[in-house]
């Protein structure tokens, strides 16, 4: 990752000011909220900051489309990125207790001493538990793949550990499955809300770091 | 099941790939990380205690035997090999049979299953090496920071079988001044490049199968030790495959019930009287000279050569001193000029 540009700026303003990489919108508010913008910060796998924006789509079943974009804010660099695009919705009502999901399309991007990549990938996520107006608290449990990553080895590592190190289109090199808790309270028209929990491989090895923290705050309107 | 949402996921790429790319296993040997003497029949391969090795020799194997352990857990020999090259004329080959081998489950080693990578294996494993080779003759060792280790372990098990022994940089040789400096090893910091790298990468290679996890830990080697003084961006010492799981099993079978680091390969080295050489870089803040005159004392007889300008790769930014050292050293226990 190279030093900090001026680019960036822009980023660290909006963690810096509000603050979870895919936040768990309140669903309970779909009805009274329509949009939201939003920033969030965390570990998730490595400290990246977030913004994005989500909307409502009025029907019988509520759906959150939403957009985000984040990158890694260790020495702030724009080539560790990425952004998802979003679908939320309300499974299963009974009361105040809910079955959510959320299903993400995802590209991103890095650079490190030894690949440059770009990577296409998709993300589904289930939550259940209690959601009042004021506030949530649910476990969710999901699984990102990687469905398709580009890799360039960089020269440092063709050059001292293996020249015929292959470039190109790697088919699902990886995936982790999450699961943890997530919740959130209402402040006026500002959402607070935080997720964590515990990371593995889709082959249920461990990951460096073995969790993920972020929070995060959203401002909704009608 | 893995295989037909493979197959399915082959199609959706070759859809979204346009143009027809060509898209790759990451598992297929050779693609990432170079294949294993498994998977690659030209390597020169010994098999012994189960396993299948990548190792290579070189010399008269009539004259003193001398086997290189070299670091890691988890590295290869690729690092030593400059260590048999010829300086001024002189090869230690000259005078020495020289053995180079990947440890269990490292290099281009074969692969193993996490339980098989134990430090009795490794103690069994050395020690056959040494049978094949020594045909009942004591052998040297040589070894480097874990492999320092390594041989300490093996001498405290078996000193009659070692002639003697050069220490180049040793790891902590007890788990106590293993936890009295384990933070000054890894550097970590939360928000420091080259673990955040680390964590990012997952998301793209995750560390599932040999080759993948071998590749990812790669990532964890620059940048994370800063107080070893390597020269990691240019002339860093190359390995040919890391061996990311037995780079984290051995460390993990010495951790006790209370997660502190517990074991102590010098428990019986007093019986050892053989003079045993260390090796130290002078900018090497870890597990350099302060640490190895320390270290020194759990030998009967020990000296040290301090190596100025360098850290902890010293052998391999100075293999011609490190050769003569070495060459000085068997010199003095074979009677050979």
């Amino acid at each position: 990752m190279k030093p900090a540009s001026y680019m960036s700026l822009p980023l660290v303003l909006a963690v810096s000011i509000a603050s979870s990489t895919h936040a768990q919108w309140n669903v309970a508010r779909f009805d009274s909220t329509k949009m939201w913008t939003y920033a969030t910060f965390g570990l998730d796998p490595a400290f990246i900051g977030s913004v994005g924006v989500s909307g409502v789509i009025p029907g019988r079943v509520k759906v959150q489309l939403g957009a985000e974009v984040g990158s890694v804010v260790a020495a702030f660099d724009l080539r560790d990125w990425r952004s998802r695009a979003t679908a939320r919705a309300s499974l299963i009502q009974w009361g105040a207790f809910r079955l959510t999901t959320e299903d993400a399309v995802i590209t991103r991007g890095t650079s490190n001493s030894i690949y440059t990549a770009f990577n296409l990938g998709a993300s589904t996520t289930f939550t259940a538990g209690a959601y009042r107006r004021r506030w949530f608290l649910a476990s969710e449990a999901g699984f990102d793949k990687s469905i398709l990553t580009r890799i360039r080895n960089s020269d440092w590592y063709r050059e001292y550990y293996y020249a015929d190190a292959k470039n190109g289109w790697y088919l699902t090199p990886g995936g982790t499955f999450h699961a943890g808790l997530t919740g959130g309270v209402t402040l006026g028209n500002i959402d607070i809300t935080a997720r964590a929990g515990k990371l593995r491989t889709e082959r249920m090895n461990d990951l460096t770091p073995p969790m993920y923290a972020t929070i995060g705050a959203g401002i909704g309107w009608r | 099941m893995e295989r037909r949402i493979r197959t399915s996921l082959a199609c959706l790429g070759a859809a979204i790939v346009v143009g027809g790319c060509k898209v790759t296993d990451p598992d297929i040997p050779g693609t990432l990380v170079p294949a294993t003497v498994d998977e690659d029949a030209s390597l020169p391969a010994i098999e012994l205690n189960g396993s299948r090795f990548h190792a290579e020799t070189f010399g008269d194997p009539t004259k003193p035997v001398v086997v290189f352990l070299h670091g890691g857990p988890g590295q290869d020999y690729r690092g030593l090999l400059p260590l048999a090259s010829r300086f001024a004329g002189y090869s230690l080959a000259d005078d020495h049979f020289l053995v180079f081998w990947d440890q269990r489950g490292a290099g281009l080693s074969r692969r193993e299953q996490e339980s098989s990578l134990t430090m009795a294996n490794y103690l069994a494993d050395l020690d056959a090496i040494v049978d094949r080779y020594g045909h009942g003759r004591p052998v040297f060792l040589v070894g480097h920071s874990w492999g320092s280790m390594y041989a300490t372990a093996y001498i405290n098990d078996h000193p009659d079988k070692v002639a003697g022994a050069v220490l180049i940089e040793s790891g902590p040789l007890t788990g106590a001044t293993f936890e009295r400096i384990k933070n000054d090893i890894r550097e970590i910091d939360l928000f420091a490049e080259w673990l955040n790298d680390y964590a990012w990468s997952s998301q793209f290679i995750s560390p599932d199968g040999y080759a993948r996890m071998d590749y990812d830990l790669l990532l964890g080697l620059r940048g994370s030790q800063p107080r070893y003084h390597e020269q990691w961006d240019v002339d860093p010492e190359p390995v040919w495959r890391l061996g990311a799981l037995v780079n984290r099993a051995l460390p993990a079978e010495a951790l006790n019930k209370h997660g502190a680091v517990d074991y102590d390969f010098t428990t019986k080295l007093s019986r050892y009287k053989t003079p045993v050489l260390f090796i130290a870089g002078s900018l090497s803040e870890v597990l350099g000279p302060s640490l190895q005159t320390e270290q020194m004392k759990s030998y009967p007889s020990a000296s040290l050569i301090v190596v100025d300008g360098v850290g902890h790769d010293v052998h391999w930014r100075k293999p011609a001193i490190i050769a003569a050292d070495i060459h000085d050293y068997l010199a003095s226990r074979t009677g050979a000029q």
